[in-house]
């Protein structure tokens, strides 16, 4: 008889709020803000934010890097700063 | 013995992938910068980052595109008409560049550029392996 297995789905909710698994996702937004600041020249244009999605069941947590102000806005209309910056959120 | 010694440079991959866009696009003018005296209908094409293969023989560069026109309408056409076209250019030779796969990464959107009142600009994204 074949060896069943059941996806332990509540396990997967947790490792996905890990706190390693969103110090990981948090340092990739925090390192494209930054670089997005650098070359807009401002101090807090991009900023990030950090929550975990519904469960649905999958609740992937997610980070998100923003213009949050109108200026910000505006530098990335003009000059793609944002996906200039992605880079600077390659994990090696 | 397995090594490489010497690692031949890239080929340029906005300037062909200028070239090739140009080719396939005509009548529709592309190029790196927006032109001064603007068509009704343009293509600008820029390098914004990407990587390389483990192994280094090919690059990946991340581009952006960006399809300009008169109308919301037009310039999604032109977007989607332009995705074909780089899907359909994938393993082709162009210049000194070998045209590998290519990999969306953003899908057309508009994106109004505040440079250009004058027209609609929708843009995306995608990485195209060359070497």
């Amino acid at each position: 008889m074949a060896n069943q297995f059941k996806l332990n789905l509540l396990g997967f909710y947790l490792v996905r709020k890990a706190p390693k698994t969103i110090q990981v996702l948090d340092d990739i937004a925090k390192s494209i803000a930054a670089e997005a600041n650098t070359r807009a020249g401002s101090v807090d244009g991009y900023r990030t934010s950090s929550q975990q999605g519904g469960s649905h069941p999958d609740g992937r947590w997610r980070t998100t890097v923003i213009t949050a102000t109108a200026d910000s806005a505006l530098d990335n209309s003009r000059n793609n700063t944002l996906i200039r910056s992605l880079d600077a959120g390659r994990q090696t | 013995m397995i090594g490489i010694g010497t690692y031949p440079a890239h080929p340029s991959a906005l300037k062909n992938m200028v070239g090739l866009l140009a080719s396939r696009m005509s009548p529709v003018p592309v190029s790196q910068d927006a032109p001064v005296d603007r068509p009704n209908t343009f293509i600008t094409v820029d390098r914004v980052g990407g990587s390389e293969t483990a192994h280094g023989l090919i690059s990946t560069p991340l581009f952006v595109y960006q399809c300009y026109a008169l109308t919301t309408g037009a310039a999604e056409t032109l977007a989607e008409t332009l995705l074909a076209e780089l899907k359909s250019a994938q393993f082709t030779q162009y210049g000194d560049a070998q045209f590998i796969n290519f990999s969306l990464s953003g899908s057309p959107q508009n994106f109004p550029d505040p440079a250009i009142s004058s027209h609609r600009r929708w843009q995306m994204t995608g990485v195209f392996a060359i070497n």
